[in-house]
């Protein structure tokens, strides 16, 4: 059968291309044309969803007998009448549009027509399987492949470089004919290294006797840099403060986690390490409290508080923990195989539940014990002795209690629920099955019940039934062993066996935990935990498998994220897709070089940033221009021949206003305003905040005239620039400019600068003084000058505007301005009049023009590009 | 060109090789793939096909500058040009407006016969006896259109409404299902109908925003701005709140009433510093962008007024939106409003009608339904007929309808719960088939049987009747190439005037 067809197939190809160069297919007979036509699309593009495994609209596409039966939508094909065949309608996309995605070219199209026209013949008993699934060029792509430790390589002229990385970037360089660049100058590398390694400003200008290293080495020792860090984590795993949905309610706990990201960076703990304890801190470390913080990661899911729908809803939060596991970690869009195999990359839709169940027994816990093994072994005896000798007293109460308590339930209530869901709530915990208790315990979060009110709704003489075994149970209290301390918004497993997980719309038969098939096609060998734990151990088999030195990905990925952060741009441009959608890396050899020194360093972050901005390929100049034979080559940079400019994020505009207006404390940074999903600060949201729904890997950079708005009009903006003006409104204009210049851009002001900006001031009050010669019967009207929110306005609890008000208030700042005389060397600080804040919350009607004047010229400078983008 | 993704490497085996110069030039210009293809727009090639619109999309070259909102070429003719979406938020009963159920007076007081599918409700009411209609239906038009007594003027626009009775959605909740309706999913994180349209169409009026976003009352829309966000999209794509008194939108004026020659001098001493920046970075566009983005601002700042601004017209039209009627000022307001939009080229209005949930009658339905009905009955109608004679309906579609609709079961006696497994919708104008229905429900309204209209199906009908592809329009986001209907949706040709498939959807 198989050589017939293998001839057939050779007889028909040579026809085909006599064929195609006729441009009809009008001489073949139907069997080769099923050959040519039919039998190879039918493969490529149809039976994967009308084939043995799915049956898409009933309908089988994989052998005659399903053709001819047709689906739902009728009968495919009408033998020698193409006209009346719903399979030709289909394919033409004239009602049915099949494949969905995409039509077949006119030559298959015409094919399959001629097909059916001369009579739809069919091999006997031919049943078409689909091709094997992962194919050989699928296991040669990229990032599958091992890492490998390439020689760093050698070059004759390498006066410029400062490292290896250098010799790398070089080397490509050379081979392109282009010359790296020249070093940037010292503010704006200084400049560069602060907002990379820290996100704000960091060095006083004048401060250049320490060498570049040693600016290195205090800035990746400074606490701002695990809070400048934490960011790119938290957009990666989605955190935020709020469930999303409706309500939005608040999840107080979360900031644990957050800082946690940050106290685990500023301590360089080891990246194998972050990643087992967000992945399986519970088992692997079960008495260590920031291991189950760390578990956090597992509760950043958007939640519906009222979803009636509960097990779809569980669903959905596996799938999500599942998705974005994969996107953070291993840069693997696994979205696409959650319904079919994907259709560019080598995972399988099988690969999708095999990942998935490792997180089949997920238990999310508000009284997670923190407590090691023994302790937990000396508390499990204790309890199971006291549950086993009150369990018959504890059943009676509970048949006597918990239906009453239902009724009565409040919140969202319990009679809501589908009589399935209610079944699984009405048992004891311990009745459940493992996916019982998952699916009872996420709908009982609903409801609330009120047992201090069970005598108002029970009989006397139940009720005294109940005080009578209430009063028999009490008296095993003495044995009943003391709670062990918890954390709330934790992560457990639900016990040891886990809930199967089964594939959508395919057999019925439970998945088992497995890595990608490309890795390893067989189950997972899943680690042992101590049964004290009643855990699966499945998660610590996935954490084990990511955060291990032969996993292909996982260095490869946060390298990558990394360079990333400093560059501009990724060595592989999709940082979270390393698939065939996405980009190969531009420079592979580099990349796997970092990936095993990181390795080799511990897993070491801080020395990963260290070599990188210690290169001289991250210190070259931003501003070099291309010339044509280099966009001949190069247009994008990809070899880098010089840095990238970069513009600042919107935690690193608020960080750095606050900074520069004297406003920033403790805790008041960006990266420490709550998360509300549904209404994201105005301020970082103008400037990308991601939606923290799914992983991202890369902001958006936007540049909009809402922004402009935002910035020019918006009141945060321009209090920030009254309050750097009552900071520095003794000093006299060129002291203002050079103190400006020396916040925002990191570098003196030119003359030529300090007299512009000098002419606009003078422009400016000039304005200023004709309006209120005009306005001598209206009143002035009010200026941002030392104008501080008053903090009625402030609807946004908890945004950027009132950590600065706050801050401004407790700075004491005096907002009233002093009358000035006319350039002042410089004020005394005596002839700032301070005034409580309160009385400043309007518009200062006596500001004299002149302040009034400045204070806009601050506010210009905070809008312009120079403070916005970094060289 | 050195690495490239497939998608790229199709573009750009399709480039002249003078085309491919330019790009290259605007690349490296622009900085090192910062706001690279964000320049896209621009290029001569990039006439956005399908692949040029699929390579603009990829995540890795995308920054979304203004350009990015440059008008674009479409897929096919487009039969309308911009849309209003008249969102009844809070899901209105169809059984009471447009799709008659004489069953439901005999079911009265029954609970659901056996043989209907059981459905998962939020308030669990699916044994509750049937609740009839107490409305008064009569046939309307030519093509003879049932409505109820609830809508007396729209109803005389009978003849323009393609009226869908085979809606359905997933969402059971206010939040999925508004989610929904907006983003084609019930699970948030996915980009609004408008954006998709922004990002798929452009925008022909940079001095408004492509996609405004109304609401009839200071009560939030459930989800709050998460509808009208972008998603993974850039936010250029995303909607802007507009308020229908004062000042049209957020940060449109300076506090403290700074005129206009003190920020022309302002922003004139900010682009002179810029451009002094800019002078020894010219590789780098993006800054070039925002200096124009600063400028646009302005403008805005003077057209957004006037765009708003109901004073040129005449006391006629304010009587055809019931501006002065109490009951129906709010929502007249934003439909003339919509109006004024669409003429200035503005893509995607929504207006919101009874934001938070207004229209959610799980109990007292009749005085809910009276009120919510009352209030924006006259506006929609309105609306229809000022779009007509002023030439502007054939090519502006008008969509009518909630996130779900309501069941046939009562709930609390005189209420009803959601519905989400059958509704009604409408469209009118921009190349619809007006003056019928379209699909059924069965006989008390709780599935849709016939011509089953799966969310996905409206906006990819949607994009069609604007002139793109649903299939073709993607963005690529953490590898996957995404489009507004999830793969799943299809055009429902059988809406489409001159245009009758055998099928009604096209899979």
């Amino acid at each position: 059968m198989v050589a017939t067809n293998r001839n057939l197939g050779f007889r028909a190809w040579a026809c085909l291309l006599v064929c195609v160069w006729l441009g009809s297919t009008a001489s073949f007979g139907s069997e080769d044309l099923f050959e040519i036509h039919v039998r190879p699309t039918l493969i490529k593009h149809c039976i994967a969803c009308h084939g043995a495994g799915k049956r898409e609209g009933d309908l089988r596409l994989d052998h005659w007998q399903g053709l001819s039966e047709g689906g739902d939508s009728g009968p495919v094909l009408v033998p020698g009448k193409p006209g009346e065949s719903l399979l030709v309608e289909a394919i033409k996309h004239e009602s049915l549009e099949m494949p969905p995605e995409y039509q077949l070219d006119e030559q298959t199209i015409a094919g399959i027509a001629a097909w059916i026209k001369e009579g739809a013949k069919w091999p006997e008993q031919a049943v078409l399987k689909a091709a094997e699934p992962i194919t050989a060029a699928d296991r040669q792509w990229w990032c599958f492949q091992p890492m490998v430790d390439f020689p760093v390589p050698e070059i004759s002229d390498d006066q410029w470089c400062q490292n290896e990385i250098d010799r790398f970037i070089l080397k490509r360089l050379q081979e392109n004919g282009i010359q790296p660049s020249p070093p940037a100058g010292s503010a704006t590398l200084r400049r560069r290294l602060s907002y990379d390694l820290i996100g704000m400003p960091t060095v006083a200008i004048g401060d250049d006797e320490a060498s570049v290293d040693a600016l290195i080495d205090r800035l990746l020792e400074s606490k701002a840099y695990g809070e400048n860090q934490a960011r790119i984590w938290l957009d990666l795993v989605r955190y935020a403060d709020s469930d999303g949905y409706r309500a939005d309610f608040a999840r107080p706990q979360a900031r644990l986690y957050r800082d946690y990201v940050i106290a685990s960076f500023n301590q360089d703990k080891p990246y194998d390490r972050f990643v087992m304890e967000q992945l399986a801190g519970d088992e692997i470390d079960p008495g260590n409290r920031e291991a189950l913080i760390g578990t956090m990661y597992l509760r950043h899911w958007i939640y519906e508080h009222n979803q009636r729908d509960v097990e779809t809803q569980w669903q959905e939060i596996l799938s999500d923990i599942t998705e974005t596991t994969a996107d953070v970690f291993l840069a693997q869009g696994l979205k696409c195989a959650k319904c079919h195999d994907h259709k560019f990359d080598p995972i399988l839709q099988r690969d999708y539940f095999r990942m998935k169940a490792f997180f089949a027994a997920f238990q999310p816990r508000e009284d997670q014990p923190i407590a090691d093994l023994e302790t937990r072994r000396k508390y499990l005896a204790d309890d199971e002795k006291w549950a086993s000798k009150t369990e018959s007293l504890r059943r009676q109460l509970h048949a006597i209690e918990h239906p009453v308590l239902l009724k009565h339930a409040t919140k969202e209530g319990f009679d809501k629920f589908i009589d399935e869901i209610k079944l699984m709530v009405k048992k004891l915990p311990e009745d459940r099955t493992p996916y019982e208790q998952q699916i009872a315990s996420l709908a009982e979060r609903q409801f609330a019940l009120h047992p201090e009110k069970l005598p108002e709704w029970l009989d006397e003489e139940t009720e005294a039934k109940r005080q009578a075994l209430r009063k028999q149970l009490a008296e095993f209290a003495a044995i009943k062993p003391k709670p062990l301390p918890t954390l709330a918004f934790a992560v457990s497993d639900v016990a040891s066996e886990a809930p199967p997980i089964s594939i959508i719309d395919g057999p019925d038969q439970p998945v088992e935990p497995g890595f990608l098939t490309i890795f390893d096609s067989a189950p997972a060998v899943v680690a042992k935990v101590d049964p004290v734990l009643r855990s699966t151990g499945r998660r610590t088999t996935l954490a084990n498998w990511i955060a291990s030195a032969d996993n292909p990905l996982t260095a490869r990925v946060i390298v990558n994220r990394v360079w990333q952060q400093h560059f501009g741009q990724g060595l592989v441009q999709t940082v979270n897709d390393f698939g065939h959608l996405g980009t190969q890396p531009s420079h592979p050899e580099l990349l796997d070089w970092l990936a095993l020194r990181f390795i080799e360093d511990g897993w070491s972050l801080k020395k990963l940033h260290r070599r990188i901005v210690s290169s001289a390929t991250y210190q070259q100049t931003s501003r070099r221009p291309a010339d044509p034979p280099i966009i001949a080559v190069d247009p994008e940079n990809h070899l880098l021949w010089r840095m990238n400019s970069k513009r600042l994020t919107g935690e690193q505009v608020v960080d750095t206003l606050l900074q520069a207006s004297g406003e920033v404390k403790a805790k008041k940074r960006a990266i420490y305003l709550p998360v509300r999903r549904n209404k994201l600060d105005p301020m970082l949201a103008a400037f990308d905040f991601p939606d923290r729904i799914r992983s991202v890997g890369r902001r958006h950079q936007t540049t909009t005239s809402t922004q402009a708005l935002l910035m020019k009009n918006g009141d945060w903006v321009r209090q920030r620039a009254g309050a750097m003006f009552n900071k520095h409104r003794a000093l006299a204009d060129s002291d203002l400019v050079q103190a400006c210049y020396a916040k925002l851009f990191g570098r003196p002001a030119t003359s030529e600068e300090v007299f512009l900006a000098g002419r606009f001031v003078k422009q400016y009050q000039e304005l200023l003084s004709a309006e209120s010669d005009d306005a001598t019967e209206t009143s002035k009207p009010g200026t941002p000058t030392g104008q501080i929110d008053d903090g009625t306005t402030g609807q946004n609890a908890g945004t950027a505007q009132d950590a600065a008000q706050k801050a401004t208030q407790d700075a004491g700042l005096a907002t009233k301005p002093a009358t000035v005389v006319s350039e002042p060397k410089k004020d005394t600080p005596e002839s700032a009049s301070k005034t409580p804040v309160a009385d400043n919350a309007r518009p200062d009607p006596k500001a004299s023009d002149r302040d009034r004047a400045r204070t806009e010229l601050i506010h210009a400078f905070m809008n312009s590009n120079e403070l916005i983008y970094v060289d | 060109m050195l690495i490239k993704s497939a998608l790229g490497q199709r573009m750009n085996q399709q480039h002249s090789a003078a085309a491919d110069v330019n790009r290259r030039q605007m690349l490296t210009q622009c900085g090192a793939g910062f706001g690279a293809l964000a320049l896209a727009g621009m290029l001569p090639t990039a006439a956005f096909g399908d692949d040029a619109v699929a390579v603009a999309s990829s995540e890795a070259e995308i920054s979304g500058g203004l350009n990015s909102l440059s008008p674009k070429a479409l897929h096919h003719a487009a039969k309308a040009k911009s849309v209003i979406f008249l969102f009844m938020e809070g899901g209105p009963s169809q059984m009471d407006t447009f799709d008659p159920k004489p069953e439901l007076e005999k079911l009265a007081g029954k609970p659901v016969p056996d043989g209907f599918e059981k459905v998962i409700l939020p308030m669990g009411e699916f044994h509750s006896p049937i609740l009839a209609s107490k409305r008064k239906w009569k046939q309307h038009g030519e093509g003879g259109l049932w409505v109820s007594d609830w809508l007396p003027n729209i109803a005389t626009h009978a003849d323009k409404l393609a009226v869908i009775r085979s809606c359905w959605t997933n969402g059971i909740n206010h939040s999925g299902g508004v989610c929904q309706m907006n983003t084609g999913s019930q699970f948030a994180g996915r980009p609004s109908l408008g954006s998709w349209v922004s990002y798929g169409l452009g925008t022909e009026n940079e001095n408004l925003p492509a996609f405004v976003v109304m609401q009839d009352n200071a009560n939030a829309v459930v989800n709050g701005p998460r509808n009208w966000s972008t998603g993974f999209m850039p936010a250029v794509y995303q909607g802007t709140e507009m308020r229908t008194k004062g000042d049209p939108f957020a940060n449109l004026k300076a506090a403290g009433g700074i005129d206009q020659r003190m920020q022309r001098t302002k922003l004139d001493f900010l682009a002179e510093i810029n451009r002094m920046h800019a002078s020894s970075r010219q590789s780098n566009t993006e800054l070039e962008a925002r200096i124009r983005s600063f400028e646009l601002a302005f403008q805005m700042q003077t057209h957004a007024p006037e765009a708003v601004d109901l004073a040129s017209e005449t006391q006629e039209t304010r009587d055809l939106y019931g501006l002065d009627d109490k009951q129906c000022a709010a929502y007249g307001r934003q439909c003339l409003l919509a109006r004024r939009l669409v003429e200035r080229g503005v893509r995607f209005i929504q207006c919101y009608h009874g934001s938070g949930s207004k229209w959610d009658a799980h109990s007292k339905i009749e005085s809910n339904h009276s009120k919510m009905c009352g209030q924006m009955d006259k506006p929609v109608a309105g609306l229809l007929a000022d779009l007509e004679r002023r030439g502007l309906l054939d090519e502006t579609l008008v969509i009518w309808g909630g996130e779900f609709g309501r069941t046939p079961m009562s709930e609390k006696g005189d209420g009803r719960d959601h519905n989400p497994t059958g509704f009604t919708m409408w469209m009118a104008g921009g190349g619809v088939n007006g003056g019928q229905t379209y699909g059924s429900t069965d006989e008390i309204g709780l599935h849709a049987v016939e011509d089953r209209l799966h969310v996905h199906d409206l906006h990819s009908t949607v994009l069609h009747l604007l002139g793109v592809d649903h299939r073709k329009l993607t963005y690529l986001h953490n590898g996957r190439p995404e489009r507004i209907d999830e793969n799943e949706g299809n055009v429902y040709k059988k809406l489409l005037s001159g245009n009758q498939g055998r099928l009604g959807l096209d899979g």
